[in-house]
């Protein structure tokens, strides 16, 4: 068996609702309430992570599993 | 050895002769064998006990956490961390504020047009406003900030006023700041952008039907005239200072190619580095609209689906993320506010003053809208709970989910999205 993505944090929050978002789960952050502002390694303007934001649902920079 | 079981959140997925197996919950992703596969299919539907460490495949399963302990209750972990996240601190705030509900565009699907009143946000709800922010700030990490309206652009110095505030207030308190605006896109002239920059708005999203046929028939200006030219002549002639544009595409059973077209439009223009195109589903709100003219939802996810297919949507994007909240309606730290001052849960609900759940000045009213929104949570509703979507769905639209519930698009397309981003991670 090939694991092709592990396991990750990815959760995510709906436009409107804020929260700290990453459009990327290889490091490319961006602040907030689907928006695109800051990000890592990666370029994050892109059309891909900004269609992303808006079309769908962003995801949070928020680990679950630091709740426990 | 800790006895394990299968998540229930697995997926198998097959591409004639190729299987992958996709977890829900975690978004791990797993290339199986033939064999592999059939010996996944045979641990599924045995009653044997399956203990971690068995073997190279149990352990390889449990990495990807498709197999789990047997003690977790998934759905119940899914509802924890829901609630934590919810009431955790350190949350940014998020308003919808729409300072004006008047709108320069009569467009023919649009909910707004049931407001009785196109009212705009006097110099008193501005200061109220303010206040309320500032009280609202405190336990927060920061303020995020969407114009709406109505057409926000018609109460540009409102915002200017509001924003130099707003900045103030979070510059002091030593908070986050971050802004974006919904706008129509037809008074973006070059003097307004800057107005938009220098209110530190980075991110609009500009709505088009089409192009100019399609676009002028439906989204009329209300002197009656079509507004594509104007719109597309803005972004065009404007685009070295526009913030990033996420461009929707309204589409409903009128205009399927409309979001092909005009990514190909912008495409050709070489624009796409700061203009995002994307299917947008016409609704019918409130009965605004013929609801004979929507797609339904498995026609507009495969819309959605084509879509990605002919866009570079990166593996990150296209696999589904677990979702633990949708919006506002169901985020305790975030309001939509209408030009008098009252509070939303949703941003379809604004302009109809039933549906307000309070009021800048006197706070949150726990009335029955808000319970409604409270209460739309998949984890009551047995089909969700027993969906394998769940954790990318949640339910999907809190608003759709109280009037009859309308499944995310992965219930159609999950599938063919994770052998569509397997081909992408195979060509990055």
């Amino acid at each position: 068996m090939k694991l092709l993505l592990l396991p990750g944090t990815m959760d995510s929050v709906g436009p409107g609702s804020g929260g700290d978002c990453t459009c990327n789960a290889g490091g490319c952050y961006v602040y907030s309430n689907c928006g695109w502002q800051t990000c890592g390694t990666n370029n994050c303007m892109t059309r891909a992570c900004v269609s992303h934001c808006w079309a769908q649902l962003c995801s949070p920079r928020f680990d679950p599993n630091s709740l426990n | 050895m800790d006895r394990l079981k299968f998540s229930i959140y697995n997926r198998l997925v097959a591409d004639e002769n190729q299987y992958y197996l996709f977890n829900t919950r975690t978004g791990a992703l797993a290339e199986l064998s033939q064999y592999e596969k059939d010996r996944y299919l045979n641990l599924l539907n045995s009653d044997d006990e399956i203990f971690d460490g068995s073997d190279s495949f149990i352990n390889s399963l449990e990495e990807g956490q498709f197999l789990v302990s047997r003690d977790l209750n998934e759905i119940r972990q899914l509802q924890i961390e829901a609630e934590k996240l919810n009431t955790a601190e350190n949350r940014v705030l998020g308003l919808t504020i729409a300072p004006t509900l008047d709108c320069n565009f009569r467009c023919s699907y649009c909910y707004e047009k049931r407001s009785e009143k196109r009212n705009t946000m006097t110099t008193e709800v501005q200061e109220d406003l303010l206040t309320f922010i500032k009280n609202n700030l405190k336990g927060k990490s920061g303020l995020s900030v969407c114009w709406y309206g109505g057409e926000p652009t018609l109460t540009l110095s409102i915002i200017e006023n509001l924003s130099e505030q707003i900045i103030k207030i979070c510059e002091e308190a030593k908070k986050s700041y971050f802004a974006s605006m919904i706008t129509n896109g037809f008074l973006l002239t070059a003097k307004n952008i800057k107005i938009i920059n220098k209110c530190r708005i980075t991110a609009l999203q500009i709505t088009l039907d089409g192009l100019k046929t399609d676009h002028d028939k439906r989204r009329i200006h209300k002197n009656g005239n079509g507004t594509f030219d104007t719109i597309v002549n803005n972004l065009i002639e404007n685009y070295d200072i526009l913030p990033f544009v996420s461009l929707r595409v309204n589409t409903d059973r009128l205009n399927k190619n409309s979001v092909f077209e005009l990514y190909n439009f912008f495409k050709d223009l070489n624009m796409l580095d700061k203009i995002a195109v994307y299917p947008g589903k016409i609704s019918n709100i409130d009965d605004c609209y013929n609801k004979d003219s929507c797609l339904s939802s498995e026609d507009y996810s495969e819309l959605a689906f084509n879509f990605s297919k002919i866009t570079n949507e990166s593996v990150q994007n296209l696999i589904p993320s677990r979702i633990l909240a949708r919006c506002t309606a169901d985020s305790d730290h975030s309001f939509v506010i209408g030009p008098k001052g009252e509070l939303y849960k949703c941003w379809d609900d604004i302009g109809k003053k039933e549906y307000a759940t309070g009021d800048i000045r006197t706070g949150w009213n726990e009335n029955n809208r808000y319970n409604q929104f409270k209460k739309s949570m998949p984890f009551s509703d047995v089909e969700c709970i027993n969906c394998d979507c769940l954790p990318i769905c949640f339910g999907n639209c809190p608003r759709q989910f109280i009037k009859q519930k309308e499944c995310s698009k992965y219930k159609y397309i999950l599938d063919k999205t994770v052998i569509l981003a397997v081909k992408r991670l195979t060509e990055e």
